[in-house]
């Protein structure tokens, strides 16, 4: 069984052509790259939260891409906090190199937000996009049709690989390994849980690469498509939409 | 008074927002028991035995191991106690060797020197594998994986041992060889939890049986009555095994004298014969 990230629903986000999801994703990436105001960034967050609600992915969905995400974001939090300098016009605390203030706390903020909001943007994508239009969209987008297909496979085989990550960590917990807490020790004590996840990654690879040959993939020069793309008002009124947040972010980041 | 090995004592359980996987389960596992833990898909036997080694823990109840709850110690370190055969093979090989491969869990119990080398060759011995030896696990065939991962299990020489659907992907008599192992060390007093779907494996090993439907337990007894309560089976997903459709199809043609709890072939033609040497007739 594949499991992937796809919520299956018929709703507003989901039926948009998926060169139209490509396009807007690449929006919310190069908006998150460019926004330097926290309030501003949480904004963008806040709407990539948003769009997948309204368009019936489960609260749960986005409660699951936080667990990963939230260590992430406290790490750079603090570090960021710390390392990124007061600078001269207010210090809370200041020792040798390292100091914190507003200016710092606000650029961790920034900072610590924006790698939420490309999780968020890229999520988006593949709880609204099937592997077959992903697939079929890269293609039309002049990707070959294996490069695509390798693309949309690995994204939709992450969960999967984190499944069995985490059968591996239990098996292996089963037999006594405890990871330890001090880091150094914990990278050599996670050998016996990695070693598996590739040998099975490179099995898995095996059979499906065995799998898709026995259907004939690769046999045929040039290949027909059930999938047939057509972008529709929606679609313009979308990519025209995003095209215009992100000229008023532009524009306000250069004020 | 010796605490039981195990003590499920209603025991709720759920996966993130989901619908509770287990409900209200309370059971018992002694020391030398076998238990054949059986139930349709998403019925909860997984989830149930992975509360035993504190791989998953109880949202409400709690679980015991000789008296001490699960939640107060590192999976890791009930590895002395339970060892936990996962379905998939690949999912724990990942040593040079095999070897080293079966080693692994007895060293991370501080196990050395000539301790080592009789816990790892007897599991070797036991299945087989003492040629294999150095060779690399994941280079093996899936039967042979299979086996060095049972062989992985032994050599935690636990006083209970959990097995995942142990004979998928196995052919009838690799499966019952590899029971077989299983059986010679249940005979030394190990206790063994054995889920499975196959019902004939089931009858021929375990002592008692748990039948999980829902998230209950929907039967909890001597095997031979589990497994041979057809009407039961059925209701928990399961069809019951073929000797107990025969002996039940002779039974209603009138054939007298047939046993109700018959399921193996071999006691099914011992009782055939003795019913039909007694007199018995089909099709009166």
């Amino acid at each position: 069984m594949m499991l992937d990230l796809y919520v299956r629903a018929d709703a507003w986000y989901h039926r948009f052509d998926p060169r139209t999801k490509f396009g807007l994703t690449l929006l919310f990436v190069v908006a998150a790259a460019l926004i330097r105001n926290p309030l501003a960034m949480f904004a963008l967050l806040a709407l990539l939260h948003i769009l997948p609600l309204s368009s019936r992915v489960p609260p749960a969905r986005l409660l699951a891409a936080w667990r990963p995400l939230w260590p992430i974001t406290l790490v750079i939090l603090v570090l960021g906090s710390f390392t990124w300098g007061a600078g001269a016009a207010s210090v809370w605390w200041r020792w040798g190199q390292v100091s914190v203030g507003p200016a710092s706390v606000l650029q961790a903020v920034t900072m610590a937000l924006r790698v939420d909001a490309l999780a968020f943007a890229f999520s988006l994508l593949l709880w609204t996009t099937e592997q077959g239009e992903l697939v079929a969209g890269l293609t039309r987008l002049g990707l070959p049709h294996s490069a695509s297909l390798t693309l949309a496979m690995s994204m939709q085989f992450v969960p999967t690989f984190g499944r069995i990550f985490g059968e591996i960590m239990e098996a292996q917990e089963s037999r006594g390994l405890v990871i330890p807490r001090n880091p150094l020790r914990a990278a050599r004590a996670y050998l016996p849980v990695l070693i598996p996840l590739i040998i099975t990654a490179l099995r898995t690879v095996d059979h499906l690469a065995m799998a898709l040959a026995a259907r004939g993939y690769g046999a045929a020069s040039r290949r027909t498509s059930r999938r047939q793309l057509r972008m529709r008002r929606a679609d313009a009124l979308a990519l025209a939409g995003g095209a215009v947040v992100l000229l008023v972010v532009l524009l306000a980041r250069g004020l | 008074m010796t605490p039981p090995l195990v003590s499920v004592q209603e025991l709720w359980f759920r996966y993130d927002d989901g619908p509770p996987a287990l409900r209200g389960v309370s059971l018992e596992i002694g020391r030398g028991e076998w238990v054949a833990v059986l139930g349709c898909n998403g019925s909860g036997k997984s989830t149930l035995v992975k509360h035993f080694n504190g791989l998953l823990k109880p949202w409400r109840g709690r679980v015991l191991v000789e008296g001490v709850d699960t939640r107060r110690r590192q999976v890791g370190e009930w590895a002395r106690l339970i060892a936990y055969l996962p379905q998939h093979p690949d999912r724990i090989i990942f040593s040079a060797s095999v070897w080293e491969e079966v080693a692994f869990a007895p060293r991370l119990q501080g196990v050395s020197g000539a301790e080592l080398e009789r816990r790892v060759n007897t599991a070797l011995e036991a299945l087989g594998l003492r040629d294999a030896a150095d060779v690399p696990p994941a280079a093996l065939g899936y039967g042979l994986r299979r086996k060095v991962a049972l062989a992985a299990v032994l050599a935690q020489e636990p006083a209970l041992l959990i097995l995942d659907e142990p004979t998928n992907g196995l052919d009838a008599g690799s499966a019952r060889d590899f029971l077989e192992v299983v059986a010679q060390r249940h005979r030394q007093g190990t206790a063994v939890v054995l889920i499975t779907h196959d019902l004939e494996l089931a009858a021929q090993y375990a002592g008692r049986a748990v039948l999980m439907q829902a998230g209950e337990i929907a039967a909890d007894g001597p095997a031979r009555a589990v497994l041979g309560n057809a009407a039961l089976l059925r209701k928990a997903g399961l069809e019951p095994l073929p000797v107990t459709h025969t002996a039940h199809a002779l039974r209603e043609a009138g054939l007298a004298g047939l046993p109700a709890d018959l399921l193996l072939p071999e006691e099914f033609a011992e009782a055939y014969l003795r019913a039909a040497a007694g007199g018995g007739e089909v099709g009166q």
